[in-house]
């Protein structure tokens, strides 16, 4: 060891009890205060946000899900509860009623599917575009 | 304080351009402590997704008891334990008692290269990795993250005064094994 190395080792050990830190103390905390070498890849919010857009589009499908059991649901206790209470004489004119109008209730509940069906397919490219 | 509430909210609302401010601001705060404890990059990107997929998921639950940053922080620290922890090999790194996991810590380094200010920072860098992985972290989250004591007791769970006394104990180590290395070089 040269005595200028010597010099140093002796500032880097120097524990003068002045209250300042020493060479090492100063190193040590140089060293605890520099960034780490390891990073994140720079596509990784981009691949956060697609988790999320996922999850949030699965969610509100569970919840479209849920809402139309719900409906067949309350379709069909609404149903049982008008055989069970309402008299049955009433139920025959509605059914004469439906009968009567049959075209008109058969176009109805294909213009709804058809919009339904045209609502799903305008919006699938969307959908291919959040996955 | 109020500019996060309003980037809550909109995250909470659904706002996914917030999300991404929200992980652009605090992704080096959460790669800082699970790199700290998981050395495999793959692990280390996906365990920050998860950390920031909590994130997303308890935010609306969010109420300001502590910053967000210290939240954000305890969530990364207890997904980065709980990945040690189901990960058998490493579960013996989690032992708190031990400041060093290697005992062992071998001077590789030629003893000439030891004066040179930047390697002897590699060095501390190595030891820093040896260190068990409370203490890591403690270190991490005191010195390069600049939270205070109490700051780090909610993040880690620890009391105030064992995070204090963690934080002398791994510096005092520190010192004394690079104390030990400059006096070898003395030697040699």
């Amino acid at each position: 060891m040269n005595n200028t190395d010597k010099h140093h080792y002796m500032e880097f050990q120097s524990d003068d009890f002045s209250g300042k830190p020493s060479l090492l103390d100063e190193l040590i905390d140089e060293t605890l205060k520099e960034e780490p070498s390891y990073s994140l890849p720079d596509a990784f919010t981009d691949k956060i946000i697609r988790k999320v857009d996922k999850k949030v589009f699965l969610q509100k499908k569970i919840y479209e899900l849920l809402f139309y059991a719900a409906s067949i649901i309350v379709i069909l206790a609404i149903a049982g509860i008008l055989m069970y209470f309402v008299d049955p004489e009433f139920l025959k004119s509605i059914l004469d009623f439906l009968i009567v109008y049959k075209w008109f209730v058969i176009i109805g509940l294909i213009s709804f599917s058809g919009i339904q069906t045209a609502d799903y397919l305008l919006l699938k490219p969307y959908e291919k575009l959040i996955f | 304080m109020d500019l996060e509430k309003l980037l809550i909210k909109q995250i909470s609302d659904g706002n996914t351009h917030a999300f991404r401010l929200l992980i652009k601001q605090y992704e080096k705060l959460v790669v800082h402590i699970a790199g700290r404890m998981i050395h495999n990059k793959e692990d280390l990107e996906d365990l920050c997704q998860d950390v920031f997929m909590k994130v997303y998921e308890k935010l609306p639950g969010f109420r300001f008891d502590s910053k967000l940053s210290t939240w954000i922080a305890a969530i990364s620290y207890r997904t980065a334990i709980n990945h040690l922890r189901k990960h058998k090999n490493q579960t013996s790194e989690l032992n708190d008692s031990s400041l060093f996991t290697d005992d062992a810590l071998i001077i590789q380094e030629n003893p000439e290269d030891l004066m040179n200010k930047e390697t002897l920072k590699k060095y501390i860098h190595k030891m820093i990795e040896k260190l068990s992985p409370v203490y890591r972290t403690v270190l991490t989250l005191y010195h390069l993250e600049e939270f205070n004591y109490k700051e780090i007791g909610e993040i880690t769970g620890l009391p105030e005064g064992t995070v204090k006394n963690y934080l002398f104990r791994a510096r005092k180590l520190l010192k004394e094994k690079l104390k030990f290395i400059l006096k070898e070089r003395e030697l040699a």
